[in-house]
């Protein structure tokens, strides 16, 4: 199968070189060729959301708690300023 | 070698009797931490002083009558599991200066027990192999022969426990991340069923699979570790709210009419002939001891690990899409804009294997792809658990290899697929939910240990233990320790 | 070629819960940036959500309000995107089982009454506000609004013209506040609206290319986009041109939007289900609980305020299009007013004020107004004084008839107190007296400005009108 990797890395926000565009290429259909193996079984009567659930209904009350001190959250910042994280602007 | 050689039981027992102190006893590890492991590597993080003030401070405890099994034990923590104040990095470079202001719930329980951590514990990127390879700081070397991987993802929590570089580990599986390494090193180690121990604080893979769990010595340490680390948790909407028995308490007892199933898939070609054959004798030992043994087929094996490695993918690639240089951890310095910032910092701070993982999982959830792939995993997943579920009608266990090979060398499983094919014993029990142990079963030929498992239903822990524990005390397995070598 | 518009909206409403949706810091509106954080709403490695049970209790009843179904087995799912105000780069939202579907809500369009279809109602969690800077090229995250409990609502394409657009709205915010889902204020971002608009040839039943309109802050910046995009949509068909399908950016200042950007690679969600969250399970009980809590509602109340209380159509929809206005009045009504009259003074001087001083809210106690009322009827002030009243009531909080002693508004209605006064007046006036008698009501004026000259302006006009016209017998 042909997978679009320049479509899924952009997506990932993963740069993928040129040059090993191909490379990926492969990889990725050689494991999904290895995944379509489950095509072998009969799926047709399973609802998807017959899941795991063994738990429902987890809440938590209404209460509203002490938040975290600004600057224990922003210790680990890459860039912060007055207390705002500071991002780049998206480049047109 | 000193009081290090002790398992958990035993240490605890000296330290309530005070022949020796918590002090003492952590001084022990971090000087045989100073002199193994520059060969090991187990060690990302080790944190002396710390280590030192809660060895001091559980010394007051038990001056002041207090008792208990981790009280003064000291732990080594996988480092994707949160420390306050202690870098966790998840052996990525995405995470190389990340300190969490708060504590993983089950550090708070190992804290209130009065456990003393000594260090951070290497293991795969995020959590991703089966070898320890793809950590972005160092490779951790099997302690029984150090050109041999220790397993991954929890081969440095493997290692230390197998050399004796902390009393007990804690490590995190998601599709046999601590039974692999457990059996390649020759430890004990347990998946609990999901739910069990909160995964709150421990840095997601795939959430749906994860789980924490001990690597210890011996079983009975095995038992006493969970016995504190479970529990429910109001903070993991996921986390199970039943009774925690004491697990120690299960071992000993006499496992006469037990039923244990030995499913047929797993010892199919492929399987190394000397594991075949340790599963085998546990057979005989098994029945030795009164219980019956049968073969029986789990058809849907194979599947697993195939459903494993698109649930897995997918979920991981949505749950480290937030490392994004925004908020903590690497950043790229060299950008222009927003978007480019993004993917600089993210083909910068992941390796491969968590890149090659993320695009799996992008894919397999992407428009036009999403009911081909992960959907149908869910759905195969729903089948396996029936699969199971029917075994454990007739049986109480299910008795497997851990492995289908012992450890192999360093580079030998450059090919993606190859790495994937030696989960093939374990994800099962990840994709459904079901606690299983790796307990050691001697050395192959080669010296490399083997491990075997036991599977169970879910909350069944008390059942694994105790037959693990008649196992473990009719072979004398956990006794095995390999030779170190003295680093520089 | 006459067209016709075809409107949806998506209005997302912010839920007046104390805390956030997954973890227990509060949701109060502008506190300093940061300061409302926890590892949990700013997507620290390890943490994990757990639901806030009001959200979901205020999901249903907002779901009932507007007569949709109630789901019996809900989830939640992760929609995955990048951008620095989502710290964990997936909005944690519901894709296929929303709480609510299927509901509708009536307004009165053009004299009839109409309904518009609610497709679904469904519980998401708010992503952070960025300030940008430009000049630097950097942009400032503050994540305190991460993680506030939103709803979002969502309607068919029923909408025909801006106007039933507003009514919508209006009715949307009533509801909301009356219930107390949310508090509704624009202003402060919690309640916002995307507006889905596409026209076609009138009588054709395909639909034509829909754009979406983001960044409308006000009910009458919906009129203004839904208006112009309309247009500009008529212009384009009518010159033979395609719409361009695209998310377009309303600039209210300006009076136009304009087209986004599109992104490199369109938005693909990779919607799945929430694998830290377990499913939401409502029982019959728990719907019926909450239906029974719902208060009374606009439609209600209105249809109530015409048949008990005698107010007609107009007062009472103005009366009940908010739920402050309608607390207040009933009060008003309690400390004994007539209803018709304190809805005219709500909806005159009262309203009027509140618009010219920007205020939400009446700033005086309903027992203030209901007192005022009351000293018009006993005759101690007139309308105008009353007038003059409530203005100062605006500006301070006072017992009306201490305002109106120090304002010297208090006029004699006693007769046996101004009528020696007017005998006076006639006594001192014959010629306008001749006048009035000869029918020229011109002087009754006159005379009656002398007497209030008389009594400095105390006295109550209809009494002096009353006692000049018994002397003169006329």
């Amino acid at each position: 199968m042909n997978i679009d990797v320049k479509h899924i890395a952009a997506l990932a926000k993963l740069k993928i070189d040129q040059s090993e565009e191909e490379k990926w290429s492969e990889q990725m259909a050689n494991i999904i060729a290895f995944a379509d193996r489950l095509n072998e079984l009969n799926l047709q009567e399973i609802q998807e959301t017959e899941q795991h659930y063994t738990v429902f209904n987890v809440f938590r009350d209404d209460e509203k708690g002490p938040s975290y001190p600004r600057e224990k959250i922003l210790a680990n910042a890459p860039e912060k300023e007055d207390g705002y994280y500071v991002v780049p602007k998206i480049v047109e | 070698m000193g009081i290090e050689k002790y398992t958990v039981k035993e240490l605890s027992e000296k330290l309530q009797n005070k022949e020796i102190s918590s002090v003492e006893v952590t001084r022990a590890f971090l000087d045989r931490i100073k002199k193994y492991d520059p060969i090991i590597n187990s060690y990302i993080t080790v944190c002396e002083e710390r280590a030192l003030e809660a060895a001091e401070e559980a010394d007051r405890r038990i001056a002041e009558g207090e008792r208990g099994g981790l009280l003064g034990i000291p732990v080594g923590i996988k480092d994707n599991i949160c420390t306050e104040g202690i870098t966790t990095t998840c052996a990525s470079k995405m995470l190389y200066n990340f300190v969490p202001p708060y504590d993983a719930t089950v550090i708070k329980k190992l804290k209130a027990a009065g456990a003393v951590i000594v260090g951070k514990l290497n293991m795969d990127e995020f959590a991703m192999g089966s070898s320890t390879e793809t950590s972005y700081f160092k490779k951790t070397k099997n302690p029984y022969d150090t050109s041999l991987v220790p397993g991954g993802s929890s081969g440095g929590s493997a290692a230390a426990v197998s050399a004796n570089l902390a009393a007990f580990t804690l490590g995190s599986d998601t599709g046999g991340s601590i039974r692999q390494p457990a059996a390649f090193c020759g430890s004990v180690g347990l998946k609990p069923t999901y739910g069990l121990v909160s995964r709150f604080g421990l840095i997601a893979f795939a959430s749906s699979l994860d789980q924490i769990g001990p690597l210890t010595k011996t079983v009975e340490d095995c038992a006493l570790v969970l016995k504190y680390i479970a529990g429910h948790d109001k903070l993991d909407s996921t986390s199970v709210n039943i009774p925690i028995p004491d697990y120690t308490s299960a071992l000993g007892g006499d496992i006469a009419g037990m039923r244990i199933g030995v499913p047929r898939e797993y010892l199919e070609d492929g399987i190394q002939p000397e594991i075949k054959k340790a599963v085998l004798d546990a057979v005989k030992i098994y029945e030795s001891l009164g219980a019956a043994c049968e073969e029986c087929s789990l058809p849907l094996t194979k599947y697993a690990l195939y459903a494993y490695y698109i649930i897995s993918s997918a979920e991981a690639s949505s749950n480290l899409a937030r490392y994004d240089g925004v908020k903590y951890g690497f950043r790229a310095e060299n950008y222009k804009g927003l978007n480019d910032m993004y993917l600089e910092t993210r083909s910068q701070g992941f390796g491969e294997e968590v890149k090659r993982r993320i695009m799996l999982g992008t894919f397999a959830l992407s428009s036009g792809y999403y009911d081909a792939y992960y959907k149908k995993a869910q759905q195969v997943r729903t089948l396996i658990r029936k699969d199971f579920s029917n075994s454990f009608a007739k049986f109480d266990a299910l008795l497997t290899p851990t492995t289908p090979t012992t450890a192999f060398r360093f580079g030998e499983k450059a090919d993606p697929i190859s790495m994937y094919m030696g989960d093939v014993c374990t994800v099962a029990v990840n994709i459904a939910g079901l606690p299983a142990i790796s307990m050691p079963a001697g050395l192959d030929s080669a010296k490399r240990p083997i491990g075997i498992q036991l599977i169970a239903d879910s909350f069944n822990e008390e059942k694994l233990l105790s037959l693990a524990y008649a196992y473990e005390k009719t072979t004398g397995y956990e006794n095995l320790r390999p030779d170190l070598k003295e680093g520089a | 070629m006459a067209y016709e518009t075809v409107i949806g909206l998506e209005i997302h409403a912010e839920l007046s819960t104390k805390s956030k949706i997954y973890c227990n810091c509060s949701t109060e509106f502008g506190a300093e940036p940061n300061t409302q954080t926890c590892p949990v709403c700013t997507g620290m490695p390890g943490v994990l959500p757990v639901l806030n049970k009001q959200v979901v209790d205020f999901a249903i009843m907002a779901g009932l309000a507007m007569n949709c179904q109630i789901t019996r087995f809900g989830k939640q799912d992760r929609k995955n995107y990048f951008y620095p105000d989502l710290p964990k780069a997936y909005q944690t939202s519901q894709y296929d089982l929303p709480i609510c579907q299927n509901g509708y809500l009536e307004i009165e369009s053009n004299g009839t009454t109409k309904r518009i279809g609610i497709t679904r109602i469904h519980i998401e969690e708010d992503a952070g506000k960025l300030v940008h800077d430009d000049f630097r090229g950097v942009s400032f995250v503050d994540f305190n609004r991460c993680g506030v409990p939103l709803i979002e609502i969502v309607t068919e394409p029923d909408l025909r013209s801006a106007e039933e657009a507003k009514a919508f709205l209006e009715k949307v915010k009533a509801i909301l506040e009356y219930t107390g889902v949310s508090d509704c204020k624009m202003q402060e971002g919690s309640l916002r609206c995307d507006i889905n608009l596409s026209v076609r040839p009138f009588g054709q039943k395909e639909f034509g290319i829909r754009t979406e309109m983001k960044n409308i802050n006000s009910f009458s910046a919906v009129v203004r986009a839904i208006e112009h995009e309309s247009q500009r949509q008529i212009e384009l068909l009518s010159e033979g041109k395609e719409v361009v399908q695209a998310t377009r950016r309303w600039d209210d200042s300006k009076g136009r939007s304009v087209e986004l950007r599109s992104k490199e690679e369109a938005h693909d969600y990779r919607y799945f289900p929430e694998p830290d969250l377990v499913p939401i399970v409502i029982s019959d009980e728990w719907i019926e609980r909450i239906k029974n809590s719902l208060p009374e509602l606009p439609d209600a109340k209105r249809k109530r305020y015409i048949s008990e209380l005698g107010l007609p159509e107009y007062d009472a929809a103005f009366i009940t299009a908010s739920k402050g206005m309608a607390d207040y009045f009933e009060k008003v009504v309690e400390c004994g007013a007539p209803p018709k009259i304190a809805s005219n003074w709500i909806m005159g001087d009262i309203t009027k004020l509140m618009n010219e001083k920007e205020l939400e809210s009446i700033p005086f106690a309903p027992e203030y107004l209901a007192k005022t009322i009351s000293l018009i009827e006993k005759g101690l002030i007139s309308t105008t004084a009353a007038k003059k009243i409530v203005a100062a009531l605006f500006e301070e909080e006072k017992d009306p008839e201490i305002i109106a002693k120090e304002k010297k508004l208090i006029q004699v209605s006693d007769e046996s107190a101004l009528l020696p006064i007017v005998k006076q007046i006639l006594d001192e006036n014959p010629k306008a007296v001749e006048e009035i008698r000869a029918g020229k009501d011109k002087a009754m004026g006159f005379l009656m400005g002398q007497a209030m000259r008389a009594t400095k302006g105390s006295a109550n006009p209809q009494v002096i009108s009353k006692l000049i016209k018994d002397l003169l017998s006329v």
